[in-house]
């Protein structure tokens, strides 16, 4: 029998499992196949909700899914947490337990490390995981004024968009709580510019102008000076704040780098194309923990996972895997209270932005709540 | 205002091949008829947009979901043979029903598409107590 773990039980775990089931669902019955995900949770949550949850737009409730509800029956599902991955040996250790593989799946996310940034636990907040989301929804409410602080703080991290989204969607807030007459606004960027890609920041920068938000480029937080409540960087600038909403550095996840496979930031090197791991012929990755360069992002896991699981069908078939990863990413951008607009793009495509409307933001909203359909694989 | 004109004109020579093309299009759709279609269609869309808001967005895609991860389920090759069956079986079963008691029911079990029936009912019960202590 073949056995097939899946290590995570995020958009691109789960949507591998549901995308596998039904191309090799004769030999799963004839217990030729076995797939085991492991997740050291029995529940998933849909991240991109925290932008919504810190306004009170989304409540915790609506963001967590059970994994039994969300995976195909025929995945042996375990609760466990991977302690070790033994890549020699074709076998994951976890905290019960040890599970061997002919084919191994890395869907092992990121997480954010605020701990990297002295100061920053104490002095910032930021909405990157359900615990600082809704320490950031209890400091919006109590806001009342003064200046805000939108700042990434590193970059690989996930879903690039979201610190543009939080600032436009912070403007109209505060315009709708009669604060922002009140209110600075300021978002900073590591690079030159105020995000990646050109034709984002042709879009994105006039608005930032027409709505007085201020911005700064090429800066780079070493250091949170939470007492004197100021942001220090390595261009050697200070800045002050009233409420500062970090984008924390990112890691990969802690399992990866115990096992020693990924880089310096524990994403696992992979093949942009074949998304296969570095180095090992029976090994893929995707999702947020690998070291392409392309979005963290739950629409590039999506992608992904449609290839990743052809190519592993075609393997137990015994045929030559041939589906190729182009690199597509699609990311809604809210540019305000109730308008949104979206781009796709890939290795070979720029983004081309459309105008923003409140359909997009409809569409937003209304994906919000249809994910789930995602993670099952019906959308 | 002739500066104006000027700008106008410049810009149309400027984008003399798109605009050839919109013009081509929009010249089609009302010789067609389409183009009231579209009007009508742009009011309708006008209407949603007005009308619509994230929380009438929220409840319906709410319903929509989860009726999509229900059925997923129901279509699986298992389940659409279950449903098949009963469908069968409730076409097929058209005599009046009879009274029936315990012995009735003893008697029944002798029957061998009763003893299948109830193999199934029992294999079911295992599954539904797995899914349910999964859940719990």
């Amino acid at each position: 029998m073949k056995r097939v773990v899946i290590l995570g039980g995020g958009v691109a775990g789960t949507l591998t499992a549901n995308y596998l089931v039904p191309k090799i669902k004769e030999r799963i019955k004839n217990e030729e196949v076995q797939i085991t995900l492991i997740s050291d949770r029995n529940f998933q949550i849909y991240e991109p909700g925290f932008l919504y949850l810190i306004f009170n737009r989304l409540g915790e409730g609506e963001l967590k899914r059970n994994l039994g509800e969300l995976l195909d029956p025929a995945v042996q599902l375990v609760i466990d947490r991977a302690t070790k991955i033994d890549a020699d040996n074709s076998r994951v250790v976890t905290e019960n337990g040890s599970y061997d593989y002919d084919y191994l799946v890395i869907a092992t996310g990121s997480r954010v490390v605020p701990e990297e940034i002295p100061g920053l636990k104490e002095g910032g907040h930021w909405f990157y995981n359900l615990e600082g989301a809704t320490r950031l929804r209890e400091a919006l409410a109590k806001f009342n004024g003064g200046k805000i602080v939108v700042s990434v703080m590193g970059i690989p991290h996930k879903c690039p968009v979201a610190p543009m989204e939080v600032t436009f969607i912070l403007h109209d807030f505060l315009r709708r709580r009669n604060l922002r007459d009140k209110t600075e606004l300021l978002y900073t960027y590591p690079i030159n510019k105020i995000f990646t890609m050109d034709p984002v920041v042709e879009l994105v920068q006039p608005m930032f102008d027409e709505r007085g938000i201020q911005y700064k480029t090429f800066f780079n937080p070493i250091e949170v000076d939470a007492k004197n409540r100021k942001v220090i960087t390595l261009e050697g600038e200070e800045e002050s704040y009233d409420l500062l909403i970090a984008i924390p550095p990112h890691r990969g996840a802690q399992v990866i780098i115990d096992s020693g496979l990924g880089d310096k930031g524990g994403w696992v090197p992979t093949d942009k194309y074949t998304l296969r791991v570095d180095g090992y012929d029976n090994m893929y990755a995707l999702g947020d923990a690998t070291n392409l360069p392309v979005s963290k992002a739950g629409s590039v896991a999506h992608f992904q996972a449609e290839v990743v699981a052809e190519n592993l069908a075609a393997e137990i078939e015994g045929i030559e895997p041939t589906a190729m990863f182009n690199g597509k990413a699609f990311c809604f951008i809210e540019t305000g209270w109730e308008e949104a607009t979206y781009i796709w793009f890939d290795y070979f495509t720029p983004p081309r932005p459309v105008l923003p409307s409140k359909f997009v933001h409809f569409v937003k909203m209304a994906y919000n709540k249809a994910y789930w359909l995602t993670a099952r694989g019906l959308l | 205002m002739e500066d104006k004109t000027q700008e106008l004109v410049e810009k149309l020579l400027e984008n003399q091949d798109t605009i050839e093309k919109i013009l081509e299009k929009i010249i089609l759709l009302e010789k067609t008829g389409a183009l009231d279609t579209l009007a009508d269609l742009a009011a309708f869309v006008k209407v949603a947009q007005d009308t619509l808001s994230d929380e009438i967005i929220k409840k319906n895609s709410e319903l929509i979901t989860n009726l999509g991860l229900v059925s997923a389920k129901f279509t699986s090759d298992n389940a659409l043979m279950l449903i098949d069956a009963i469908g069968d079986a409730i076409c097929r079963c058209d005599k009046e029903p009879e009274p029936v008691g315990l012995t009735g029911l003893l008697k029944a079990m002798n029957d061998p598409d009763v003893k299948f029936a109830l193999g199934f009912l029992i294999n079911m019960a295992k599954a539904l107590g797995r899914a349910l202590r999964e859940r719990a």
